[in-house]
């Protein structure tokens, strides 16, 4: 086994140390990058991100298992770099122009079936050979897998932070990925260990330029038949204003924002809602003010409007590509734009409003899913007036309500409800919901007079089209519809109407996959939660009797893998519940998890014998995490404590892998078998925790059911005899 | 059934009914519970050996062995016998304004009792209805209502006509047959909305036994048909000539949708061809594209796009061209050709002037063609 002699490269020892953190902060960096990709590509959420991330882990799992399959050894460690840094600019290519050899429209919608056979496609090009790099890096350290995970560990947290706080605010994202293969490129030239082969390290070298430069035309491309007109990445997302004749359209994240000539969506969100009180003075706006939402509310006479928008790039864009009269009204002395999360204003604000006009699209992910849950519902009551409105609107159809859709108006009605005494829905294409402590009207008549009180002119809400979506039959039956369909209430701790969107977004195609997620949406949660917990008890009992004590010692690192990746997602929608918009929080979160993995595992290295007491100890602190979020759940924690729980979880995470390795791995072939066994349960844990658990069961049964997994997995590991391990080449410094 | 479980049932089955609410309410009781699917032998298909069938009732001509469906998932080969699996099991019910449909020549300002089974014979990407028209009948809630009901509800709710809508009609032809036939014999109109997508002779049945058809043209290329439509314009303008050379009203809806079917010289030849094959009286509306279904995240379409489409029908010879989806627009309105005043003016749905007299325009006398009585 080869092992690398002492630094040839000075006290920081970059030989040693650079190759694995480079490769934790290329991999971060990268999956970072595809994220984002991927999620403008298929106009995704969370589910999509756990799509992703699940086939990134698996296909990087994989890499680690079959790597000594692969024979891959040491001397293969800058080839396997240059490997890497080819492949990504093919991978995000492939993503972006695969549209136009499938036949496929711009911002099409993607089934979940093509959406799961992109992501292994393309994570397979970048993240298999990142799974054999980890284990050429371990064999290159003379088997010392730990040094490896923890460098690994540190290198991402790196990763993680520069490319959230200092490329991203900047750079386009294929920029970014351009800039750090660049780096990695360098690090591995100057400092990696053997030469790569002369093509390679062309190939690698020319990646980056390819990158840096074919970003803008390949997003032209991506476009057509439609013209891009202009391109933003920021760091809530990928602005792109498209140009379809004489007017321009605004997307966020490939979905429409507004168009410059449909004022449609504005209408509606404002009118109905305006509509209600003789004088709306105080009238409260979150988001789509740039696509009219302003201009429409300042309509009504009088009173003043503030306005909320998080991304200050939109509101700068909109006045480059909005004719000047349309953008006069971000300056009129009436309107007020505080740029910040609408839910961290609407908490920390003195102001009562006698509207509070939510405006953003539907809760189809976790993050807009906070605008539609109880807790935000009563933070919009307590600033509304007593006779005040509150007003969303939700995509729908007129002429039938399916029973998916029936269950989802229903959980948000029913949410309304439990805040409001007085609720209304407005038909049609879209569902326009209402809710007051006072009561409402949908009477076409009185609102249409009013309307011509005030002066409104409008194209949609109208007269002459409200006697026809307020017809008193439709409203009854649009009533009915949802009454004829049980109602859950939607909370930040169960997300359920991102759920009951995402069944709607995967109606559309016909597939087995929207008629799981059909039937998921109708299962009690106590089977949801308790099925897996008796399928992992069944695991561990024939682990227990069957299996051999080495393999018996390696099959926690996969639950480990799979409550690591749920405990992050916990963690993150927890904050974004708590603490508003978690964008750059998110990328910090995700840097303390990481940094207490590198660390625990650093810490773990010493040359003291690995012991069945220790990983005994690190499986206690992995468990203890669920119980004591169980126990803490219904209480508001300061953010601190968030961080530093993640980063002590990772820490007893890091702790528990190097352990379980210098228990087992005891040959060659067994270098890449943890870290693959790791990255397969986070396979498991994204795809299921993330997509399912956590919007159907909610927070509380997903701890207890990551509580009583890992009760499990801490009673399976005491029930090991104890016997001595030698120490092996990994417990080498 | 009382009442209250009717109105569970219906709404259950999520459908919406229109305007006049007190005389629907009164007799709702005609309705059944929600059943199991129809089998109701269907027509226009040949017997095969081997109790294999081929449906030749849309130009698809689906070869169908026991127990396949045809492409519209709502007709089935029951052991050599093709059924009908959605006679009488409708979906989605209202009453809505016709001018809603779109017809501007026909009966203005009147409601049509709209209803719809599951299905259709093309899958358009754009499709605004795909909730009931891209399922199979067992996956959305039916209720039945047979022929002589669906006249009975019209005629309460005083609706002259019955509109065959929202999916596609031609997939639930015997249903629609015999209801046409029924709600004629008792003084009601009966009118079609359809992608055109049929073959001539079940076609000349129909015309037989309806007064209105509308024509969604998608496009006027056979590349757009296969690509966003998933089927072949020739057939389609084969319906459209044989609905002009019958007695059967015409209207013609073109849905502009952005960078894909706006082209102005396309536009310019569907026009040529239209003013050819079907006259230059035939209506034509230029529909604004709203994003939906799988193209949800398209751009709707701008109105210069629509004015442009609009002027370059005008330009060559269709007299009656309209843009709809945009309320208040002039072009919603009818104008005579031949003194250039308004003889309908509508915004949105409704008409809020009609300065016809006897089929004419008050000002000058011309003939405006349409049905007006």
């Amino acid at each position: 086994m080869p092992i690398l002699p002492a630094s040839h490269t000075g006290r920081l020892d970059l030989k040693r140390r650079l190759p694995p953190f480079v490769l934790g902060f290329l991999s971060l960096a990268l999956q970072i990058v595809l994220l984002r990709e991927f999620f403008v590509h298929f106009q995704g959420n969370e589910m999509t991100y756990g799509l992703l991330l699940a086939s990134w882990l698996f296909w990087g799992g994989l890499g680690s298992l079959l790597a000594h399959r692969l024979k891959v050894s040491s001397g293969r460690l800058s080839n396997l770099f240059c490997l890497v840094l080819i492949l990504s600019p093919a991978c995000l290519a492939g993503l972006r122009l695969s549209r136009l050899a499938l036949g496929i429209l711009p911002t099409e919608l993607t089934g979940p079936s093509a959406m799961s056979a992109f992501a292994l496609a393309l994570t397979l090009l970048v993240s298999f050979p990142l799974g054999l790099l980890f284990v050429s890096a371990v064999r290159a350290r003379g088997g010392d897998a730990a040094f490896v995970y923890s460098m690994e560990s540190l290198g991402a947290a790196a990763g993680g932070l520069a490319v959230h706080f200092l490329l991203v605010p900047h750079l386009s994202n294929w920029q970014v990925a351009g800039l750090v293969g660049l780096a990695a490129w360098t690090a591995v030239f100057f400092f990696g260990s053997g030469k790569p082969h002369v093509w390679l390290r062309a190939g690698a070298a020319l990646a980056p330029v390819l990158l840096f430069f074919g970003d803008a035309p390949t997003q032209r491309l991506f476009w057509k038949p439609l013209a891009l007109v202009a391109t933003r990445d920021t760091p809530y997302g990928k602005l792109q204003v498209v140009g379809a004749g004489s007017e321009v359209t605004l997307y966020v994240n490939a979905v429409p924002v507004f168009s410059s000539g449909d004022a449609a969506e504005a209408e509606e969100a404002v009118h109905f809602a305006l509509l209600q009180r003789p004088r709306p003075e105080n009238v409260l706006l979150l988001g789509g003010g740039a696509g009219g939402g302003i201009e429409e509310a300042l309509k009504h006479p009088g009173g003043i409007l503030d306005y909320v928008e998080l991304d200050p790039e939109i509101i700068r864009l909109s006045e480059r590509i909005l004719p000047p009269e349309k953008t006069a009204v971000f300056l009129n002395p009436r309107v007020s734009i505080h740029y910040r999360d609408g839910r961290a204003y609407l908490a920390e604000t003195p102001k009562r409003y006698d509207a509070i006009l939510l405006n953003l699209p539907e809760p189809s992910t976790a993050q807009l899913n906070r605008y539609y849950t109880l807790e935000f519902f009563q933070s919009a009551a307590r600033r509304l007036a007593p006779d005040g409105v509150l007003s969303f609107r939700i995509p729908s159809s007129e002429i039938y309500i399916s029973p998916a859709r029936a269950r989802y108006l229903a959980s948000l009605r029913s949410t309304l409800s439990a805040v409001f005494p007085e609720t209304a829905v407005v038909p049609g294409t879209s569902n326009i919901f209402l809710a007051s402590r006072a009561p409402l009207s949908l009477d076409a008549e009185a609102l249409s007079r009013e309307g011509e009180r005030r002066g409104l002119r409008t194209t949609y809400v109208r007269r002459e089209l409200l006697e026809d979506r307020l017809n008193p039959m439709r409203v009854e039956f649009l009533r009915r519809s949802i009454d004829a369909e049980p109602a859950r209430i939607n909370t930040d701790l169960v997300p359920l109407c991102y759920y009951y969107a995402n069944t709607m977004w995967a109606a559309h195609f016909s597939g087995p996959e929207s008629r799981l997620l059909e039937f998921l949406s109708r299962a009690p949660r106590g089977p949801l939660v308790g099925l897996p917990l008796i399928l992992g008890l069944l695991v561990f009992l024939f682990l227990r009797l069957r299996a051999s004590r080495r393999t018996a010692l390696l099959a926690p690192l996969a639950l480990l893998g799979f409550s690591g990746i749920a405990v992050e997602v916990f963690v993150v929608l927890r904050f974004q519940t708590l603490y508003g918009a978690a964008y750059g929080s998110v990328a910090l979160l995700l840097a303390f998890f990481m940094a207490g993995l590198g660390i625990g595992s650093r810490l773990s290295r010493s040359p003291i014998r690995a012991s069945r007491k220790g990983l005994l100890l690190c499986q206690a602190a992995l468990t203890a995490f669920p119980g004591l979020a169980v126990l803490f759940l219904p209480f508001r924690a300061p953010k601190i404590v968030l961080f530093l729980a993640l980063f002590l979880y990772g820490a007893a995470g890091g702790a528990f892998f190097v352990q379980a390795n210098r228990l087992t791995i005891l040959k060659e072939k067994d270098h890449g078998t943890g870290y693959g066994l790791d990255l397969l349960g986070s396979f498991l844990g994204a795809a299921a925790v993330s997509t399912v658990f956590l919007p159907l069961a909610g927070l509380m049964p997903t701890a207890l059911l990551l509580l009583g997994l890992n009760l499990i997995a801490f009673l399976f590991l005491s029930s090991l005899p104890e016997r001595s391990s030698s120490r092996t080449a990994l417990s080498r410094p | 059934m009382k009442r209250r479980t009717f109105f569970q049932t219906a709404a259950g089955a999520g459908l919406a009914l229109g305007t006049n609410a007190a005389p629907l309410l009164t007799h709702l009781d005609a309705f059944s519970d929600p059943g199991r699917l129809s089998h109701v032998e269907a027509r226009h298909y040949v017997k095969l050996p081997d109790r294999e069938i081929e449906c030749r009732l849309c130009p698809r001509n689906c070869r169908l062995g026991d127990k396949e469906r045809g492409y519209c998932g709502v007709r089935e080969n029951v052991g050599g016998v093709y059924h009908t699996l959605v006679y009488a099991k409708v979906c989605a019910l209202n009453n809505d304004p016709i001018e809603k449909k779109p017809f501007f020549h026909f009966l203005p300002g009147t409601s049509a009792l709209s209803l719809a089974t599951a299905g259709c014979n093309v899958n358009c990407k754009f499709c605004q209805n795909w909730e009931i028209s891209q399922v199979r009948p067992e996956q959305v809630r039916n209720i039945d209502l047979p022929p002589r009901d669906a006249a009975d509800l019209a005629l309460r709710h005083r609706s002259p006509s019955i509109a065959y809508t929202y999916s596609e009609p031609v997939v639930f032809f015997e249903y629609m047959m015999d209801t046409a036939a029924v709600s004629r014999s008792r003084g009601l109109r009966n009118v079609v909305v359809t992608g055109g997508y049929i073959n001539p002779e079940p076609l000349a049945e129909l015309l037989r036994a309806v007064d209105a058809v509308k024509v969604d043209l998608k496009g006027f290329n056979e590349k757009f048909y296969a690509e966003y439509v998933r089927g072949r314009l020739g057939p389609v303008l084969e319906a459209i000539k044989l609905i002009a050379r019958s007695r059967t009203w015409l209207e013609i809806v073109y849905l502009v949708i952005p960078g894909l079917n706006d082209d102005r010289d396309e536009i310019r030849r569907m026009s040529r061809w239209l003013v050819r094959e079907a006259g230059p009286d035939v209506p034509l509306h230029f529909s604004r594209f709203h994003p939906m279904y799988l193209m949800k995240n398209l751009p709707s379409t701008p109105l210069s796009t629509l004015e442009s489409a609009r002027s370059v029908a005008l330009s060559e010879g269709l007299r009656y061209v309209y843009i709809g989806n945009v309320p208040g627009h002039e072009a919603e309105n009818t104008v005579c050709p031949s003194c250039g005043r308004v003889v309908i003016r509508r915004v949105g749905f409704q008409v809020k002037d009609n300065e016809l007299q006897s089929g004419r325009c008050r000002f000058c006398r011309h003939p405006i063609p349409g049905v007006w009585t």
